[in-house]
């Protein structure tokens, strides 16, 4: 550095440490009106009698009887759950991790498919595999195996397949975004140094991995806590979760300090949860950032020496029985890896496409195989003024969250990813902690916050919930891509003699702009399939699709909820195509 | 020996080996011996198949064609666990989650060896390496020379028959690649080990090299001492990638005992070494000089060949003084004297004169002018 450049760069040093914390400051004043305040009332609501007098009723009625059976179910099912999800997802993300480029891509928008669907659809979907006259049964009955229809819907078996199917996409990512920080030459150095394929994975792979196991395990347990949409359509009453409960406090008992003392519970248990885990990995493990994975538990590492060497006489005792083939070790361990990787993709992106055929079904149940041909499903659905305002409405706040998130969004990651100043860590936590809080506890805090702010079935309510769930995955999105944006290269364009906002104009922007276009997209998508917070916030007629499609459920599900499915599917296939070309574009560009 | 059987104990043997990626050929067949307690580097620009030849012989990477023996063990198809070989990698790859202790037993770990043995011999590493005090450290909380000497560790303490490194300085600041070069060279004679070494950087390969072996698309071009690379190189290659030189364009004229004439620009008569190839009158051949061996001199000196030239820069860096002159037809050159007090700097656009021995040049002819 000459002395010529320094005075300048002082200058630009303490612009930034001005300008972060202002930055921050929308997306700081945003949560805490929409989120910290709503939330917090919930608690002052939990401790009030139906009169508003001080009391603990709630909780003694709480802890007295059916509320803990349904929380204990609650917990099982969500234990369930994440114990497949983590252990379908590994492999994918693994394989993901470990492809070449070229395949990586392709697996991605398998992922990615699933992920961007309808949770409501993919629902649906199950429903039509499980059916007494789904799939699976058509076909078991079709080729003799069974002579009855075998009772899958409605149990807990369905309600776990189905809740698995809709966590597991999260679960990949979150793994993944772990892995790819994982030298592959580390495997390498272990295999040169004498440790066979098994001890290598488990002593070297596994243990560094685990930060993104915990975190996808974390993530996945909190949200099935939340969840209400798979017990309600695909379980039986002895299925029925927490959220549900909340749910019927409100609509069907108008139970406010009931349904608020069950939130506080829930959210009591998130919160031991999160701490456990914090404790032992540290919270910021959640955004993948940490690749380098931390020293390990001497727990953890009997167990995955012991895993290793189990799985290292487990494949030479394998090796010993099997005739000697042609295919070495290494690439008969990596075909046992595609097929299982494989049979788990298909599981997470066939079952959306058994829906297709039934939207074209003439008769008026949902059944398998679908009787003859007919597009009276699809009419119905363009003509009815209710499904169509349905979805123009939640194309309208699906377009303002993005916008919205957007706004609060960028200058929060560039503060964040820029900024040096006293107590940056809790920065990122305060603003992801939308994403460990169940959707169903944030929907009550907002529906009774509204309440008293006249906010009730108004675009602005719902675009501002929304944005309360969105917002932090358009951070997090921008956060990777500004840690792989290089600042230097704004360094350059300053002492070029480009000014601050130039710089960001012509060089910045471009080389990010994907991550914008994605994390738009993204946060498009989170409101246009978001239905817990629709569900309380948007009043009566003024009901969004996935709304419309839920009340529609609730009653039965018929072809049409196939048919609009279908049209989501589509409209979602091309959205994810467009983005990946887009991306492969821009990656051509760079290689230029 | 079509069977490849080696009849001599060389710690690594390498018999006609080749890769080929589809169509692109990463190595020719390639035929290589590292003797036992050797230092041996393979040094090329990237591309010229040296990393390829290493990956193989790590078992990393499988050969399309050929052998490799390992301290005489047939090793070609063996897995990477199997063979005697240690591996320090560019980014050194220690196990992130594992402290420095960890990391070096893990070798021993893998081959079930008794706990106090792993505890003793740890202890013997740590104490070469000079990291005794950080033991229960992190790699993350290591220096980058600390990390590179634990990578070694990880290495030697298995004894392998022969360590495989690939440009293990490469992520290095220049003072301390020099640092680690010279103790990289004090462990392989504490160790007795026997190592391959990769890198792209010729002053590393000269300086800790007992031979190195020079690679350019995907083959061998010459394999000797760093002295026998400097002073006889086979070819304008290797002569240009061991180390600054000129090259003159010239005519052969005629033979003056074992020396031969050439002819420059049509004017200037040059004496040189006969080269290795025989040439015949006429034919273009390529006059190298080393800096070093070049004088500026106002007037030609006698019983040299000397060129007018004009200077461009004069400069001293400290240890050497170096001269920057034009010849004649354009081409630049530079000349390099040890700072002594009566060297002078010369100034820009002086007329002068360059002289060197005709036993200070060599000539390349046909196929070794590329």
């Amino acid at each position: 550095m000459t002395a010529a450049v320094a005075p300048r760069g002082r200058t630009a040093k303490r612009k930034t440490k001005l300008g972060a914390p202002l930055l921050l400051l929308p997306i700081f004043a945003f949560l805490a009106v929409f989120f910290i305040y709503p939330v917090f009332s919930i608690l002052a609501v939990s401790v009030t009698d139906r009169d508003g007098v001080l009391s603990w009723t709630n909780y003694i009625e709480l802890f007295r009887g059916y509320n803990i059976q349904v929380m204990l179910t609650t917990l099982k099912i969500s234990g369930w759950t994440t114990l497949f999800t983590i252990l379908l997802s590994y492999p994918v993300a693994y394989l993901l991790a470990t492809a070449r480029k070229g395949s990586t891509n392709a697996l991605m928008l398998i992922v990615l498919l699933p992920l961007w669907t309808s949770v409501l659809v993919r629902a649906f979907a199950w429903i039509v595999l499980f059916g007494r006259n789904g799939v699976i049964n058509s076909g078991l009955v079709s080729i003799g195996l069974v002579e009855v229809p075998v009772e899958m819907l409605f149990t807990v078996f369905s309600v776990v397949v189905a809740m698995t199917h809709a966590l597991m996409p999260i679960a990949v990512l979150s793994m993944y975004s772990t892995m790819q920080n994982i030298d592959r030459k580390l495997e390498l150095a272990a295999a040169t140094l004498g440790a066979e394929p098994g001890n290598a994975f488990w002593r070297i792979y596994f243990p560094i991995s685990f930060p993104g196991v915990a975190s996808a395990a974390l993530v996945t347990f909190i949200v099935s806590i939340g969840i209400f949409v798979h017990p309600t359509l695909l379980g039986s009453p002895s299925e029925r979760m927490i959220a549900l409960e909340i749910i019927e406090q409100i609509d069907v008992l108008y139970n406010w300090g009931m349904a608020a003392a069950i939130s506080v519970m829930v959210l009591i248990l998130s919160i031991i949860f999160i701490m456990i885990f914090d404790k032992f990995l540290g919270i910021a493990t959640i955004t993948g950032a940490q690749g380098s994975g931390g020293p390990s538990g001497s727990a953890m590492r009997a167990a995955t020496a012991g895993l290793g060497t189990m799985t290292v006489w487990l494949s030479r005792i394998t090796g010993a029985l099997m005739p000697k083939r042609k295919l070495t070790d290494g690439q008969s361990r990596r075909f046992a890896l595609n097929v299982v990787a494989g049979l788990v993709l298909t599981f997470m992106a066939a079952p959306l496409f058994f829906l297709i055929p039934v939207s074209f079904t003439e008769s008026a149940f949902v059944e398998w195989p679908p009787r003859g041909f007919s597009l009276q499903w699809y009419e119905e659905y363009f003509t009815d003024p209710v499904w169509r305002e349905a979805t123009i409405r939640s194309i309208v706040v699906g377009l303002a969250t993005a916008i919205l998130s957007m706004l609060i969004g960028v200058p929060a990651a560039f503060g964040i990813n820029r900024a040096r100043f006293k107590g940056k860590g809790l920065v990122l936590p305060y603003i992801l902690m939308p994403l460990v809080v169940p959707n169903i506890i944030i929907a009550l805090a907002l529906f009774y916050f509204f309440a008293e702010m006249q906010l009730i079935g108004t675009y602005i309510g719902l675009v501002a919930g929304h944005t309360v769930i969105a917002v932090p995955y358009v951070v997090l999105t921008l956060i990777a891509v500004l840690q792989n944006y290089d600042h230097r290269l704004d360094q350059a364009a300053w002492t070029l003699g480009a000014s601050t906002l130039t710089a960001f104009r012509r060089i910045t922007l471009p080389l990010i702009k994907v991550g914008f276009v994605t994390s738009f997209l993204f946060a498009f998508m989170r409101s246009f399939d978001e239905i817990a917070i629709a569900l309380f916030v948007s009043s009566g007629l003024q009901s969004t699709l996935p709304k419309k499609l839920w009340s529609e459920a609730h009653i039965a599900v018929s072809p049409t909820l196939a048919a609009v499915s279908t049209i989501l599917i589509a409209v979602v296939a091309l959205v994810v195509v467009a983005s990946e070309l887009l991306n492969r574009r821009s990656a051509g560009q760079k290689r230029t | 020996m079509m069977n490849g059987t080696p009849d001599t104990p060389a710690k690594l043997r390498v018999h006609e080996l080749e890769k080929r990626y589809g169509e692109v050929v990463a190595l020719k067949p390639t035929n290589l011996e590292v003797e036992s307690g050797e230092f041996l580097t393979l040094l090329g620009p990237s591309g010229s198949g040296k990393t390829t030849l290493l990956m193989m012989v790590a078992g990393l990477a499988a050969p399309s064609g050929g052998d490799i023996w390992i301290d005489g063990k047939l090793s070609t198809q063996l897995q990477p666990q199997k063979r005697d070989v240690g591996v320090v990698f560019q980014n050194y790859a220690l196990f992130p989650h594992l402290t420095v202790r960890e990391n070096i037993a893990f070798p021993l770990r893998m081959r079930r060896m008794s706990s106090s043995d792993i505890e003793q011999n740890v202890a013997r590493l740590l104490k070469i390496v000079d990291l005794e005090d950080k033991g229960e450290r992190l790699p993350t909380e290591l220096s980058g020379g600390q990390q590179q000497r634990v990578a070694l560790a990880r290495c030697a303490v298995y004894g392998p028959s022969i360590i495989l490194m690939d440009e293990p300085l490469g992520a290095l600041d220049k003072k301390l690649r020099d640092t680690m070069q010279m103790e990289i060279k004090t462990m392989h004679k504490a160790l007795g080990a026997t190592i391959l070494y990769v890198t792209h950087d010729q002053g590393e390969a000269m300086s800790m090299s007992d031979r190195v072996c020079v690679m350019r698309d995907g083959h061998i071009v010459q394999l000797g001492s760093p002295a026998d690379l400097y002073h006889r190189p086979v070819s304008r290659f290797v002569g240009d990638f061991l180390g600054g030189a000129t090259f003159l364009r010239a005519n052969v004229a005629g033979e003056e005992g074992d020396e031969i004439v050439l002819k420059w620009q049509d004017t200037s008569i040059i004496k040189a070494k006969r080269p290795a190839t025989s040439v015949a009158t006429g034919d273009s051949v390529l006059c190298m000089m080393r800096p070093q061996n070049l004088r500026i001199s106002s007037e030609p000196v006698p019983g040299a060949n000397a060129l007018p030239a004009t200077v461009i820069a004069s400069v001293m860096t400290g240890t050497m003084t170096e001269h920057f002159v034009r010849l004649a037809d354009g081409t630049e050159v530079t000349a390099v004297e040890l700072t002594t007090p009566g060297s002078q700097l010369l100034p820009d656009g002086a007329n002068v004169h360059v002289s060197w021995l005709p036993e200070n040049s060599v000539v390349f002819a046909g196929e070794q002018m590329t």
